[in-house]
């Protein structure tokens, strides 16, 4: 017995020392990260770059290209690791000079920037602050998209036309709108404009569509344009049209295969594998039925001695 | 099963009570070497489990798995334990059935083994899983048709066919030691109330008892194969070279005879050793087992020589590739040293008598279990460094897979694990069968349980 208790006491101290350890490894990995003092004569620098609509573009793309995938797409530092919130009132309380000099320097897994040209991090700077604080001189416009198609003799053509809708509901092309087109795809949606499509004047970009996109048996295709402009909230029109390639039916895509998801599961093996699994596990059972018997035996006849 | 007295009976004629004596007194024993053995094992497992808990904390990112090898250690592990834990199978089942009386008096240290290897096979699976608490998605979500669902289901089955297959021969010990064992502690008397299960040694009890060993012995057979099958095709499902083999499943359980035979030679000589049981693992038992080795050896270098002939001669790129390097490359060094000092030489010294004396064979066998443990990490790791498509831009050191001290660490508490178990085990129930090994030996009254 005494030594029973002893080796209880030794576990639990054992025991002990690793809740310990788990939970200041836990906690210490929660706690934010460490302030991180900027020299003077950086914070003083002056942002010459105004935070202007070409300013916050530029700084958009920017940040989606090489930050957005650690400091997530709003900037609470939900990306891909766990990064530096860049919208928390302690980080906003800092000047852009600050911020610059951080982004020269790098920090553990927050990267060096200084290969990049000062302007480009000023729009970027720009672009960080309004994710927190819109400029107020920038008030929301809404707008509808329509796509049109245009199929001449050689060639495929798309129109997609951006509308501003004023208050009274009337409305007006809108120029110098970006718009994104794409084609929707299974993960995702592939672009088909280019990354710096901006409205004419009529509120109309034109876009020579691609011969060689895969569609569906029918060769259909679903068409996504959207608007993508800080002055507008989002809008978005999606339309389907037998513009892609005919993807034959494969034989083996539609067939109960080995490899596709359970909806495909070949009948064989669903009924192999439960009648399997079913059986061993019903003899296992028999089995303690009978060591239940052998139990039931004991008692009797320790009874009747 | 027919009594084979001569085979087993070398140090004369004993009694029943002698038997019972000799094989009940090393629970008595407990050592000052085997205080410090399990206290060793614990430290070694608390150390694993605090790499374990900063594993479970930073991330898999602590171990050397990166884009390419993205199996490591762990799964190498969880193979040589799938592959350690068919031995029960084996020697409890296949002798059994072929009549093989003199495997008797080890079924039980194969079956402790058994159990001890496929707990740390579960355990190697979890542990390689960055979030082990999504574990449960496997029955609940995974595709019936995927390998590793199968894998599930097989390697818990055979956890618990293990441990029944371990239990029910041990019931009439069990009540041989409730009712000589009084002066044990009360925790260990009380696993005896229980798990004895009232057992009185009636007619009817032997024959509902035996009814039941009957049935596990014939169950475990297709659920072992299985398992070591399933594991297989874990790899041999794949594209990959060097995994993408027809021969997969029974190469596998071929080699998982060898390995669980020589962990079985090691235990038989320390048990002999420290628990005093020279007149019931005998020479004999040495001699014969080993035959097994060999037997189990030349079955594995069959399937070796077909497993890379094959593809040696095709050459095809790939393929090819792959050899180079396992063959003439850089894993040329560590093939060939498994190839040769854990088959080639073991085959070729077992055939000589003296060689399967207790130490000698022993020594033999101990190269044989680290042979199959290296083997398991040049069947799993090598090849992914030839994928079919090239990964890119990535850093020099993922091209290549050295374990980190996490992996180590956690691995040596498996296979501490492994042992304590094992070690706990022998503790408390005897390693040789007392009922049988009576039986076996001629003596055959029925014991009815002593009061
Ligand atoms: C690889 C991930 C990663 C990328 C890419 C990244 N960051 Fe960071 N960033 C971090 C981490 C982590 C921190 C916290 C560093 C610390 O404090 O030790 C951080 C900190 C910062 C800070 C300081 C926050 C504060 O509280 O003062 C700023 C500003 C910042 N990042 C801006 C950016 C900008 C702008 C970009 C893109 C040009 C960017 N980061 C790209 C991970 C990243």
């Amino acid at each position: 017995m005494v030594k029973m208790n002893h080796m209880k006491s030794g576990i639990f101290k054992i025991g002990s020392l690793l809740a310990a350890f788990l939970f200041v490894s836990f906690f210490g990995f929660a706690q934010d990260f460490a302030p991180w003092p900027v020299p003077d004569e950086a914070s003083v620098v002056k942002n010459p770059v105004e935070a202007n609509k070409t300013s916050l573009e530029a700084g958009k793309s920017l940040y989606t290209l090489q930050c957005k995938a650690c400091h997530g797409e709003t900037g609470r530092g939900d990306g891909l690791i766990k990064a530096a919130s860049l919208v928390s009132e302690n980080f906003q309380s800092q000047t852009d000079g600050a911020i610059l000099w951080k982004l020269h320097q790098g920090r553990g897994q927050m990267p060096s920037f200084k290969a990049l040209p000062d302007d480009q991090l000023w729009n970027v700077i720009n672009y960080v602050r309004s994710l927190s604080k819109k400029p107020e001189d920038i008030i929301m416009k809404n707008a509808v998209v329509s796509l049109f198609f245009n199929e001449k003799a050689e060639q495929k053509e798309l129109t997609a036309k951006v509308e501003q809708v004023n208050d009274n509901g009337e409305k007006l092309p809108a120029q110098g709108i970006k718009v994104n087109v794409g084609v929707q795809k299974y993960f995702g949606i592939l672009p088909i404009s280019s990354t710096s499509n901006y409205t004419s004047e009529n509120g109309e970009i034109n876009i020579v569509f691609p011969n060689n996109i895969i569609g569906d048996e029918n060769g259909e295709l679903t068409i996504i344009a959207s608007v993508d402009d800080m002055e507008f909230n989002p809008a978005r029109v999606s339309e389907n049209i037998s513009w892609g390639q005919i993807n034959p039916k494969d034989y083996w895509s539609e067939r109960r295969a080995l490899w596709k998801n359970n909806d495909y599961i070949p009948l064989w093996l669903l009924i192999s594998f439960t009648v399997g699994a079913i059986s061993v596990w019903l003899v296992i059972m028999y089995v303690a039925l009978l060591v239940r018997k052998i139990k039931i035996e004991g008692d009797k006849s320790g009874l009747s001695d | 099963m027919s009594a084979t007295p001569n085979s087993t009976s070398e140090s004369g004629n004993k009694t029943y009570e002698q038997i019972r004596e000799d094989l009940i007194r090393p629970l008595h024993n407990n050592s000052f070497w085997n205080q410090v053995w399990i206290r060793f094992l614990i430290i070694v497992i608390v150390l694993g489990a605090v790499a374990y808990g900063h594993q479970l904390i930073k991330g898999l990112g602590l171990t050397a798995m990166r884009d390419y090898s993205a199996w490591g250690m762990y799964i190498s592990n969880f193979v040589f334990w799938v592959a350690v834990s068919l031995i029960g199978s084996l020697i409890s089942a296949i002798l059994k059935l072929l009549t093989q009386n003199w495997a008797n008096p080890i079924s039980r240290i194969s079956e402790m083994i058994a159990l001890g290897a496929i707990t740390m096979a579960g355990a190697s699976i979890v542990i390689d899983m960055g979030r082990p608490d999504r574990v449960l998605n496997i029955p609940l979500h995974g595709r019936i048709q995927s390998p590793i669902v199968w894998d599930f289901f097989v390697v818990n089955t055979y956890l618990v066919i293990s441990a029944i297959l371990l239990y029910l021969p041990l019931i009439p010990d069990i009540a041989i030691l409730r009712d000589r064992m009084t002066k044990a502690p009360k925790w260990q008397r009380k696993i005896y109330e229980v798990l004895s299960i009232g057992w009185q040694g009636t007619q009817e009890q032997w024959r509902l008892l035996k009814k039941s060993i009957r049935i596990m012995i014939i169950l475990i057979l297709p659920v072992a194969f299985s398992i070591h099958t399933v594991t297989s095709w874990l790899f041999a499902v794949t594209l990959r070279t060097g995994w993408h083999s027809t021969i997969f499943g029974p190469y596998f359980v071929a080699g998982a005879f060898v390995a669980g035979s020589a962990a079985v030679v090691i235990a038989m000589y320390v048990f002999r050793k420290r628990l005093k049981l020279q007149d019931y693992l005998t020479d004999h038992h040495f001699n014969m087992m080993n035959k097994l080795v060999v037997l189990t050896l030349l079955i594995y270098l069959y399937f070796n020589i077909n497993e890379y002939l094959v593809p040696g001669y095709s050459w095809k790129r790939l393929d090819g590739d792959h050899l180079q390097e396992l063959l003439m490359g850089h894993e040329a060094p560590l093939f060939w040293m498994t190839q040769i000092l854990g088959m080639v030489l073991p085959i070729i010294l077992l055939l000589f008598k003296p060689m399967r004396k207790p130490l000698p064979s022993m020594v033999i066998a101990l190269f044989v279990l680290i042979g199959a443990w290296i083997k398991r990490f040049l069947i799993v790791i090598p090849t992914q460094f030839h994928p079919q498509f090239p990964i890119q831009n990535v850093p020099e050191h993922f091209t290549h897979y050295i374990p980190t001290y996490t992996e180590i660490a956690v691995s040596l508490a498996t296979l501490a694990g492994a042992l304590l178990i094992i070690t706990m085990l022998v503790r408390v129930f005897p390693v040789v069968p007392i009922w049988e090994e009576a039986h076996d030996r001629g003596i055959h009254k029925i014991f009815k349980a002593e009061k």
